[in-house]
């Protein structure tokens, strides 16, 4: 019976650490056994194919590696000396194996032999086969082989190429190609363009511009609508304020170029402009908005009296294609257009816009001298004043004969008067005082003061009442010419009912002028209650619920 | 239809043995001791007192009437406030003539033919101008986790009094508490 050595000792043999007594043995007995020699070829030829160092070959069984052994291409790695001497001194040469890979054999044809470092030996190159640093190949005659590199490239090596060149393509190799490992398999991951994925790649991208590119445009429109939005709101606002100030009277804006806008010239005098086309925008009981969203002027022309008359906007966008773009913004631009020449008012424009042209839009310049009350008025505003108070007093008697003392010397009068509660009136210009003062009577336990402002209604009454005593004026003028009897009544009837209107005005200016010029204050008087003397708390109950079970009520109460 | 029919008898048989005897042991306790409260009879013994007859009786109360409608009452409180009896004694006479205006006339202790003491307030109070007398016995007894009190009322004419006080009295001394201890 013969006793083979272990797998365990081949990997150790091949390692170079087996004690040297037992390495003669193992070589004493490689040298009559085939079997444990091709154990040891097949051990050998799988540490380069794992790419594992051999001592981790223990793990592999030995039946495993009679598999691996009756693979067909295993079987061709036969290593061989270069010079057919003993192949198992050839066996135990250290190949550099943590030198990294540059590449990798792909095929061979004929004898090429790889030669490890300075060394002497070399083993016959098979496609598999790893190419590392400080290897060399040395094709055979008419042989040649294929190599390829970690970074991609092929190497063709025959034995027809120049040295030198095959030296530099070595050299490239060794400097070019990093330390990369290869994988056990020898396979690789390669990235190739093709047609196909190019196409496919142009085909996204188009796709998705075509997604993104509407999606800015629309984003893009939506700002800028939506600043245009904003633009024509302040602008409003503007507008309001301009014809607040200047009687009803919105400024000119000009739609134009700047070189035509330029070129404008405004007479303050008559309130002509020329050089442009103008729009002018009728103010009517709303104030109406321009045609143009810039709200920050380029020019602002006033004349002496300092107040803007005309806007010029340079960069004026019309509003015309925002509205035939936006739906939404329709319904905002609610505005009328008087389009008018300088000098040349248009058809439509030749009513009210023809009588704007001819009123500057300062107040001073207005060409209808009722307004000109109203800018009277918007410097002093008419406000009606009330307050209510709630006091707390120590004797009301006392404190209401005080607060009647007071009203009088107030120069006010009283309205209404009862046993706690006393209204009354008292100059406009003394309010704050009596304010005052009547807060001192007590504690005040509340205090509403109020403020109407009511200019525009009190301006709004005294503009209608005039023009309906113009026009009972001229009903009256007419009425001494008529003649026929219908006409006579028609008139009388008409003189009536404005009659009636402008008594009935008058009545409500009167009233809102009483309003305004005494202010009405109700104060409510209150005695503070005595202070209360703390009594037993729970008089008759205890706080022992059994206790107040008990006692001759209750049992009274029991039967 | 067929799954909720052949589930049930499966449940049943999953229930463990243990438990169903656990439930029973459970219930049988429930009902002795259902029992056992139901059979613990009142909280109190008391006679009725000669010339009175007894109109009203629960577990926790006595009411008696002479034939001049002169009331005895009888009742039991269990409270959670523990104290001894000289505490309750001058809360209720504080009470009595503090806040309810009653006259104190007479004041002793008095003690049960078993042994429990026990405080006597006399007092005389005056309804609808007529003078009446309210004798209250106060006793006291101490349980484990609550104190109980038993008070007895008398509610007569001043002029009845006297002759109804030591009938009273006499079903007092053979007063029993069945709550808590003497303490």
């Amino acid at each position: 019976m013969i006793l083979h050595p272990s797998a365990k000792r081949m990997t150790s043999y091949l390692d170079g650490v087996l004690p040297e007594v037992q390495a003669c043995r193992f070589e004493a007995h490689l040298a009559k056994c085939e079997v444990c020699r091709r154990k040891l070829q097949i051990l050998r030829s799988a540490s380069r194919v794992f790419g594992l160092p051999k001592r981790r070959l223990d793990a592999i069984s030995e039946s495993v590696m009679e598999r691996v052994g009756q693979i067909g291409n295993l079987a061709a790695w036969n290593v061989r000396q270069a010079g057919q001497a003993d192949s198992l001194s050839y066996e135990r040469r250290q190949w550099n194996t943590d030198a990294p890979i540059l590449g990798e054999i792909q095929s061979v044809d004929g004898t090429v032999f790889v030669r490890s470092g300075a060394g002497d030996k070399a083993i016959e190159a098979f496609p598999g086969c790893a190419l590392r640093q400080g290897d060399r190949l040395e094709p055979a005659a008419e042989a040649s082989a294929v190599v390829q590199l970690t970074n991609g490239a092929t190497l063709h090596i025959t034995k027809a190429a120049d040295l030198s060149s095959l030296a530099e393509a070595m050299a490239a190799i060794s400097s070019g190609a990093s330390g990369r490992t290869l994988p056990p398999s020898g396979r690789r991951l390669q990235m190739r363009f093709t047609w196909a994925s190019g196409t496919v790649a142009v085909a996204m991208a188009i796709v998705l511009a075509a997604i993104v590119v509407p999606k800015c445009f629309d984003a893009w429109e939506r700002t800028r609508i939506a600043r245009a939005r904003r633009d024509v709101q302040r602008l409003a606002l503007a507008e309001e304020r301009a014809a607040s100030r200047n009687a009803g009277y919105v400024p000119l804006q000009v739609l134009d170029d700047p070189a035509r806008a330029a070129s404008l010239t405004y007479d303050p005098t008559n309130g002509t402009v020329s050089g442009g086309d103008v729009w002018r925008v009728k103010q009517g009981d709303e104030p109406r908005l321009a045609p143009v969203i810039s709200c920050i002027p380029d020019i602002i022309v006033s004349d002496a009296d300092g107040d803007p008359d005309f806007f010029i906007f340079n960069n004026a966008l019309d509003l015309d294609e925002l509205v035939s773009d936006n739906t939404a913004a329709s319904s905002l631009l609610k505005w009328s257009l008087v389009q008018s020449t300088p000098g040349k008012p248009s058809p439509a424009s030749q009513g009210s816009a023809g009588q704007n042209q001819q009123a500057p839009p300062a107040p001073s310049k207005s060409p209808a001298p009722k307004t000109t009350p109203t800018s009277s008025t918007t410097e002093k505003r008419l406000v009606i004043y009330t307050a209510a108070f709630s006091i707390l007093v120590s004797s009301v008697e006392d404190s209401m004969k005080d607060l009647l003392q007071k009203i009088e010397k107030w120069n006010g009068y009283v309205q209404t008067a009862d046993l706690q509660r006393v209204t009354f009136r008292v100059p406009a210009a003394n309010f704050n005082r009596v304010v005052e003062e009547i807060s001192q009577l007590g504690v005040v336990t509340n205090k509403q003061v109020q403020a109407h402002d009511v200019t525009r209604q009190y301006v709004d009454l005294q503009l209608r009442m005039e023009v309906a005593e113009m026009s009972r004026k001229r009903l009256l003028a007419l009425l001494e010419k008529a003649q026929k009897t219908e006409d006579l009544l028609k008139i009388e009837n008409e003189i009536r009912r404005l009659t009636e209107e402008i008594e009935k005005m008058k009545g409500e200016i009167r009233l809102l002028a009483d309003q305004i010029a005494y202010s009405t204050i109700a104060v409510d008087l209150t005695a503070k209650a005595a202070e209360a003397k703390p009594a037993r708390p729970r008089a008759g109950v205890s706080y022992f619920p059994w206790i107040n079970q008990i006692g001759a009520e209750n049992v009274i109460r029991y039967f | 239809m067929s799954s909720a029919t052949s589930d049930s008898p499966r449940s049943i048989k999953r229930i463990p043995r243990i438990a169903v005897f656990a439930a029973v042991g459970l219930v049988t306790v429930c009902l002795l001791a259902g029992l056992l409260w139901l059979a613990r009879g009142g909280t109190f013994r008391m006679m009725t007192p000669e010339n009175f007859a007894k109109v009203k009786f629960s577990r926790s109360a006595f009411g008696a009437l002479t034939p001049q409608e002169d009331k005895l009452v009888v009742r039991h409180f269990s409270l959670r406030e523990k104290q001894n009896l000289p505490f309750w004694v001058d809360g209720l006479r504080n009470h009595f003539v503090e806040d309810r205006g009653y006259t104190l006339k007479e004041e002793d202790e008095f003690k049960t033919d078993a042994g429990l003491s026990g405080h006597r307030f006399l007092f005389e109070i005056a309804m609808n101008d007529v003078p009446y007398c309210y004798e209250l016995v106060l006793f006291t007894t101490a349980g484990w986790f609550r104190q109980h009190i038993y008070t007895a009322e008398l509610l007569c004419g001043k002029k009845n009094f006297d002759k109804h006080g030591p009938a009273v009295e006499n079903a007092l001394k053979r007063f029993q508490a069945r709550r808590g201890h003497a303490g």
